[in-house]
């Protein structure tokens, strides 16, 4: 990738058009994992302008990589204030309350279902990944979680993957994404 | 989907990444990987934004706690599997090896003591073979410590199948008795087995007779001497 982007730098458009594509779809997996629908587009989208807008200015040798998903984290940050401050608003107004609302999360009910039918079904087999998830909901840190658990952070990080696994051929069998 | 991830040791950490559960620097080196890792991108875009919704959504953290109340009482302790091969313990101090080293040894030291020490404690069949003395005249036999002993004796004219009676006496002692006993072979020759604790040294005379008679006439004895090995 970094010769891609040094590529890019030097003024192949074709180059740059890889790059972008590329990032774009990263940086769009990436903010599917933070934010919900179709804002998760719109930050992936402006992380991409500022980085294409300013990745010219950088003076090489340089780790685009890192400097690119600094400037996606600040766009997810800068989202997340945005949001925070629309759902003050609408608190005090009932009209910009419905906007707000309408901007939040709305899955498909069938995806939704889906996953819960597949929690419970988890909840019956291996339920420790189950009270991972009801601890991060409560708000502990990794460090409460694992000393409530009785196991190290590798030990932790193993679960959660094996939980992952489970819920993803769980809904793969029922034949739904996101 | 590509087949490898380019840094399992960095890719290893997706699920916790996507539950918020990494460290900053992990967070940074994982969202770098991903920039140049097409495996764990793929699996960023097939389930990623279930994740988001795991984390976040209402129904789910209820859907969560519910699941979590219903079900029985969750151990916080770790599992026997985490207990004997935890992850974070490098490969030759696991527990799980050492049970294992330790039940092998274990295993090779008991069948070394069956293998070398068994053959001396297979019980040794002493036969005693009886002839029927009317003067008391004796044969003698070594006591034996660790086996036991096979009496045969000739009861002249005996059943097989019908009722005899034996009588075991050392001295003046009764060893034990037998009523009935019906084992003569069609040779009129009768095997008893008796332990060899049972046989002390001792004079011992072995009576047999006819179930249904108490005579004399009918009754045979054989003598024998256990002696001091």
């Amino acid at each position: 990738m970094n010769e891609l982007w040094e590529q890019a730098r030097a003024g192949d458009k074709q180059a740059e058009s890889v790059v972008f594509d590329q990032l774009r779809r990263r940086f769009l997996a990436l903010a599917r994992t933070r934010l919900d629908g179709s804002d998760c587009e719109d930050v992936a989208h402006d992380a991409c302008m500022v980085v294409l807008r300013k990745y010219k200015e950088l003076q090489p040798p340089f780790k685009y990589d890192a400097w690119a998903v600094q400037v996606l984290n600040y766009q997810i940050a800068n989202h997340r204030r945005r949001a925070a401050t629309a759902r003050r608003h609408a608190a005090a107004s009932p009209d910009e309350h419905e906007r707000a609302a309408g901007s939040g999360p709305i899955p498909e009910p069938s995806f939704l279902q889906a996953l819960i039918d597949c929690v419970r079904k988890i909840a019956g087999g291996y339920r420790r990944y189950i009270r991972v998830l009801n601890l991060v909901h409560q708000g502990y840190t990794t460090e409460e979680i694992c000393e409530k658990l009785g196991v190290s952070r590798n030990n932790l990080y193993v679960m959660v993957t094996r939980g992952r696994k489970l819920l993803e051929e769980c809904l793969d069998r029922r034949e739904v994404r996101p | 989907m590509t087949r490898h991830c380019t840094n399992r040791e960095v890719g290893r950490t997706l699920a916790a990444y996507e539950l918020g559960l990494t460290t900053a620097e992990e967070s940074a080196r994982f969202e770098a990987h991903v920039l140049n890792c097409n495996y764990c991108l793929a699996r960023l875009e097939r389930h990623g934004g279930t994740a988001a919704m795991l984390r976040d959504h209402p129904d789910l953290q209820q859907a969560v706690a519910t699941a979590l109340e219903s079900g029985p009482a969750i151990s916080t302790r770790r599992s026997v599997s985490d207990m004997l091969w935890p992850s974070d313990i490098a490969w030759p101090l696991r527990p799980g090896l050492l049970l294992g080293a330790l039940a092998a040894t274990i295993a090779i030291v008991i069948v070394g003591w069956l293998t070398l020490a068994a053959p001396d404690r297979v019980s040794v069949l002493q036969p005693i073979e009886l002839s029927p003395h009317r003067n008391a005249a004796t044969a003698a036999y070594p006591q034996m410590r660790d086996g036991d002993a096979l009496l045969s004796f000739v009861y002249p004219g005996a059943i097989p199948g019908e009722p005899y009676v034996i009588v075991l006496r050392r001295d003046t002692s009764l060893v034990f008795q037998l009523d009935p006993y019906r084992d003569f072979d069609a040779f009129g020759i009768g095997r008893l087995y008796v332990p060899g604790e049972k046989l002390a040294p001792g004079n011992y005379s072995l009576t047999v007779r006819d179930a249904g008679t108490a005579g004399d006439s009918e009754t045979v004895s054989y003598y024998f001497e256990i002696t001091q090995p």
